[in-house]
C-alpha cells in the first residue's frame, strides 16, 4: 500500500489550496492565459495542473524535468499540440513543470523555444515553479500571470493526515503526527512519505535520530538528580546532552508534582523564572557566556529550592502544553479568519480584534444581528452565532 | 446593521477629530504646507492615532489617498522581511499626486524587536526622498533611540470624559438611541478614554436594545470579561497551584490572551477581590515584578507560573 498513491487527490475539491487561489488560476486558464504557479516543493502545484485540466475537461500536454528538453525536443511536443484541436476533449492545457529547471546544454534554447510557444499557442499554458524571482524566468514572466502559493499550513496538513490515518485504521499520538507535520515543513509529499515510512504493525511510530522513547529516559535521569538530589557537580551537568528548551518543559510540567510544600514550588518557580530571563538576554545580546547562568538556575537552582527528602517514586510526566497550543490553534482557525477580515476593515490588528473586538461582535450575532458591511462566510456566520 | 459603528463614524477631516487639539494642529499646519515629516504616534489604542495617519493621507492626496498610503501592522504576525519587501514594492513607484512622497503608516511598532527596528531605520533613510513614515506605537520607551530621533514624536493622551460625551451623544442622536446619563458615565468607566472600545460597546448594547441603560452596559462588559482569570487568582491564594495553573492555560488559550494581557487582567481583578487591602498592596507588588519579568524574560506561561507561585505562598 502506497499512501501517497492510494490518497492523491481526485479533483481539485481535494486539494488543500485555498479555493480562491484555484479559481484564480482556473479563471486565467479559460481565458487563456499563461500562467506561472509559483510555490515550494509538495505544495500542490503539479497536481493542480493535473486536476484543473480534468475540471475543465482539458487534455493534458507536459513537459518535465525528467524529459530531455531541448528546443527540438520541446517544439516536437508542443508543436502541434498549439494548433490541433483534441480530438475528446474540449482543449489542451500545456503544462511546464519545474520550470526553472530548464538550463545547461541539454535544455538550449528551451527558454527561447517556451517564449515562441507563448506567442503562437492558442492553448493555454501553466508553468510550475518554486522560484519564479529566477533571472532566466524574466521573459515568461513578463508574459505571463502569476499566482503564488504557500506553503502548507501545518494545521491544514495535521487535518489531512488524520483523515487519512483514520480511513487506514493506523493508531497514532497527536505528538508524533505533529512532529511528521512540522518535519516537512508544508510538503505534502514529504508528510505521506514519513508517515507511511513511520507506521509499524498499525501503528505510527516516528523516529528520529535518537529515539523518543530512549530521549524520555535520558530526561527522566537528568530530572531524577535534580529533584531527589545528587552529587552537586553531576547536577549542575544534568542537562549537557538534553535540548534545554525541552528541559525547561520538563522541569515546568513536574515541579508541582515533585515539590509538595508551597515554599519549594515558589523557589523553584523563581529560578525557573530566571533562567527565562538569561534565556532571553542570550538572544538579546548574542552574548553566550549567559548560557552558564540559565543552565545553573534550571539545575541546581531548581534542586536546592527543595528541602523535603521524601522520596517520591512516580514517573516523570512529559508536559502537554506545547500539545494544547497546537490544539487550540487549530480550534481557533475560523476565529482567527474573522478577526483578520475585521482587523482589515478596521484599521487594527488582528490580535487587537481576537482580544477586544471578537467577543463583542459575537454578543451581536448572538443576538440575531449581522454587520452586513464584513462580508463574513456562512460558516463564520455561524460560528460567531454559537 | 450595515457596519461596524467604529468604521462609520471615524473621522474624516482634522475638523471632526475630536480631543487631541494640540496635536490636529499642528499635523495640519504640516499638511498644508505638505511638508510633512517621519512622525512617531505614541498612544493608548482608539485614541486617533490611525484615524490622524489616515486623514493625513486623504487631505494631502484627495481621491487619490488610499494608492499613494500604505498601512502595515508590525503585530500581524509577518516578519519584518515581509514588511520590508512590502515597503520597498510600494516605495519603487513614484507619489502620483502633487506630493513628492508617499506615505507608509506602520502600526503597533512596539511588537517589532530591536533587531527589526534597527532594519526599519535603515529602510527609512534609504527611501528618505520618496516615503515618509508614520509610525505608531502605545509606548514610545520600546521603541529604540535612534528611530525616534528620526522622527517627530506626538503623545496622544486617553480622551477626556468630556470629548467620549460628545462621540457618544452624537452616535446615539444618528443611530436613534435613548441613553441617560448614568449609562454615559458607565460607559465612559469601562472605556478608560479609549473611543474604539466605547463605539464597540455602545453598538454591542444597541443590538439587545435600542435603549441603553447603566446595567446594559455593565452587563456587556461583565460578559465578555475572561472569567478565568478571577477564578485562577481565588485558586492561587487557596494554594491550589496545579487548578490555577491549568484556568491559567485555559485562559489564555480560549482567549487568545498573551502573557501580558493576562497580567492587566490579574492586576485590574486584584482590586476587586474580598481581601485586605495590606494583601492587595502585596500582590498588586507581584504583579508588578513579574510583569517586568515577562517583559525580560522568555516562555512567558513559566513567568505567570512563578506569579501564581508567589500568590499561593502569600494566601495560606
Amino acid at each position: 500500500m502506497n499512501l501517497l498513491e492510494k490518497y492523491k487527490p481526485k479533483s481539485i475539491n481535494d486539494l488543500i489550496i485555498k479555493m480562491e487561489k484555484i479559481n484564480e488560476i482556473k479563471r486565467l486558464v479559460l481565458e487563456r492565459k499563461p500562467v506561472i504557479i509559483s510555490g515550494p516543493a509538495g505544495c500542490g502545484k503539479t497536481t493542480l495542473a493535473h486536476l484543473l485540466a480534468k475540471d475543465i475537461n482539458y487534455e493534458i500536454l507536459e513537459i518535465n524535468a525528467s524529459e530531455d528538453r531541448n528546443r527540438n525536443k520541446i517544439e516536437e511536443i508542443l508543436k502541434p499540440a498549439t494548433k490541433e484541436a483534441s480530438l475528446f476533449a474540449k482543449g489542451r492545457l500545456i503544462l511546464v513543470d519545474d520550470v526553472e529547471a530548464l538550463s545547461g546544454s541539454q535544455d538550449r534554447g528551451g527558454i527561447a523555444t517556451l517564449i515562441n510557444m507563448l506567442n503562437q499557442t492558442k492553448w493555454p499554458i501553466i508553468f510550475t515553479t518554486t522560484d519564479h524571482t529566477l533571472q532566466k524566468l524574466v521573459p515568461i514572466r513578463k508574459k505571463s500571470a502569476l499566482v503564488e502559493l504557500e506553503k502548507t499550513e501545518d494545521k491544514l496538513l495535521f487535518s489531512y493526515l488524520v483523515k487519512i490515518l483514520d480511513k487506514e485504521k493506523i493508531l497514532y499520538d497527536p505528538i508524533t503526527l505533529e512532529k511528521i507535520v512540522l518535519k516537512s515543513n508544508g510538503d505534502i509529499r514529504a508528510a505521506l512519505n514519513d508517515s507511511q515510512a513511520s507506521i509499524k504493525e498499525g501503528v505510527l511510530d516516528f523516529i528520529e535520530g535518537l529515539g523518543e522513547r530512549e530521549k524520555t529516559r535520558t530526561i527522566s535521569a537528568a530530572l531524577s538528580l535534580i529533584f531527589r538530589g545528587g552529587d552537586f557537580k553531576k547536577v549542575i551537568e544534568s542537562f549537557n546532552d538534553i535540548d534545554l528548551d525541552e528541559a525547561m518543559l520538563w522541569l515546568d510540567e513536574n515541579i508541582p508534582r515533585e515539590f509538595s510544600k508551597k515554599d519549594e514550588i515558589f523557589r523553584a518557580y523563581i529560578n525557573l523564572s530566571q533562567a527565562g530571563i538569561f534565556d532571553k538576554r542570550i538572544k538579546r545580546f548574542q552574548y553566550y557566556r549567559f548560557l552558564v547562568y540559565k543552565t545553573f538556575f534550571m539545575t541546581a537552582g531548581i534542586s536546592l529550592a527543595g528541602n523535603s527528602s521524601i522520596l517520591n517514586l512516580q514517573t516523570f510526566k512529559r508536559s502537554t502544553r506545547p500539545l494544547k497550543y497546537f490544539l487550540a490553534a487549530q480550534k481557533n482557525i475560523r476565529k482567527k479568519e474573522i478577526a483578520k477580515k475585521i482587523a482589515e476593515k478596521t484599521h487594527c490588528s488582528t490580535h487587537h480584534v481576537i482580544k477586544n473586538v471578537i467577543p463583542l461582535i459575537k454578543k451581536i450575532y448572538q443576538s440575531g444581528n449581522e454587520i452586513n458591511d464584513l462580508k463574513l462566510t456562512q460558516e463564520e456566520i455561524d460560528w460567531l452565532s454559537d | 446593521m450595515d457596519r461596524l459603528w467604529t468604521e462609520k463614524y471615524r473621522p474624516s477631516s482634522f475638523k471632526d477629530i475630536i480631543g487631541q487639539d494640540i496635536i490636529v494642529e499642528r499635523v495640519s499646519a504640516m499638511t498644508k504646507e505638505k511638508n510633512i515629516l517621519n512622525l512617531l504616534f505614541a498612544g493608548p489604542s482608539g485614541v486617533g492615532k490611525s484615524t490622524l495617519a489616515i486623514t493625513i493621507a486623504k487631505e494631502l492626496f484627495g481621491d487619490i489617498w488610499s494608492e499613494n498610503f500604505l498601512e502595515l501592522n508590525a503585530s500581524d504576525d509577518r516578519g519584518i522581511d515581509v514588511v520590508r519587501g512590502d515597503i520597498k514594492d510600494f516605495s519603487r513607484t513614484k507619489s502620483v499626486a502633487n506630493v513628492p512622497y508617499k506615505i507608509i503608516f506602520l502600526d503597533e511598532c512596539d511588537f517589532l524587536t530591536r533587531e527589526a527596528q534597527h532594519a526599519l531605520r535603515r529602510t527609512m533613510e534609504k527611501f528618505t526622498h520618496n516615503v515618509r513614515f508614520i509610525l505608531s506605537c502605545n509606548t514610545s520607551s520600546k521603541i529604540i533611540a535612534p528611530v525616534q530621533s528620526r522622527c517627530t514624536v506626538f503623545r496622544f493622551k486617553p480622551l477626556d470624559n468630556l470629548y467620549m460625551t460628545r462621540i457618544i451623544e452624537n452616535i446615539t442622536s444618528k443611530e436613534k438611541l435613548t441613553i441617560d446619563k448614568k449609562a454615559t458615565d458607565a460607559l465612559n468607566d469601562v472605556s478608560d478614554g479609549d473611543v474604539r472600545k466605547a463605539i464597540n460597546i455602545l453598538q454591542t448594547c444597541s443590538a439587545l436594545n435600542k435603549k441603553i441603560t447603566e446595567d446594559s452596559i455593565y452587563n456587556i462588559v461583565n460578559a465578555v470579561r475572561p472569567t478565568e482569570i478571577k477564578e485562577l487568582i481565588i485558586l492561587a491564594l487557596q494554594g491550589e497551584f496545579m487548578k490555577s495553573r491549568d484556568k491559567l492555560l485555559d485562559a489564555m488559550l480560549k482567549h487568545g490572551l498573551s502573557g501580558l494581557d493576562v497580567i492587566k487582567h490579574i492586576q485590574k481583578e486584584i482590586l476587586n477581590l474580598e481581601t485586605s487591602e495590606k494583601n492587595k498592596a502585596k500582590l498588586i507588588e507581584i504583579c508588578g515584578e513579574v510583569e517586568f519579568r515577562l517583559v525580560e524574560g522568555s516562555d512567558e506561561f513559566i513567568q505567570l507560573e512563578s506569579l501564581i507561585a508567589s500568590f499561593v505562598l502569600i494566601g495560606k
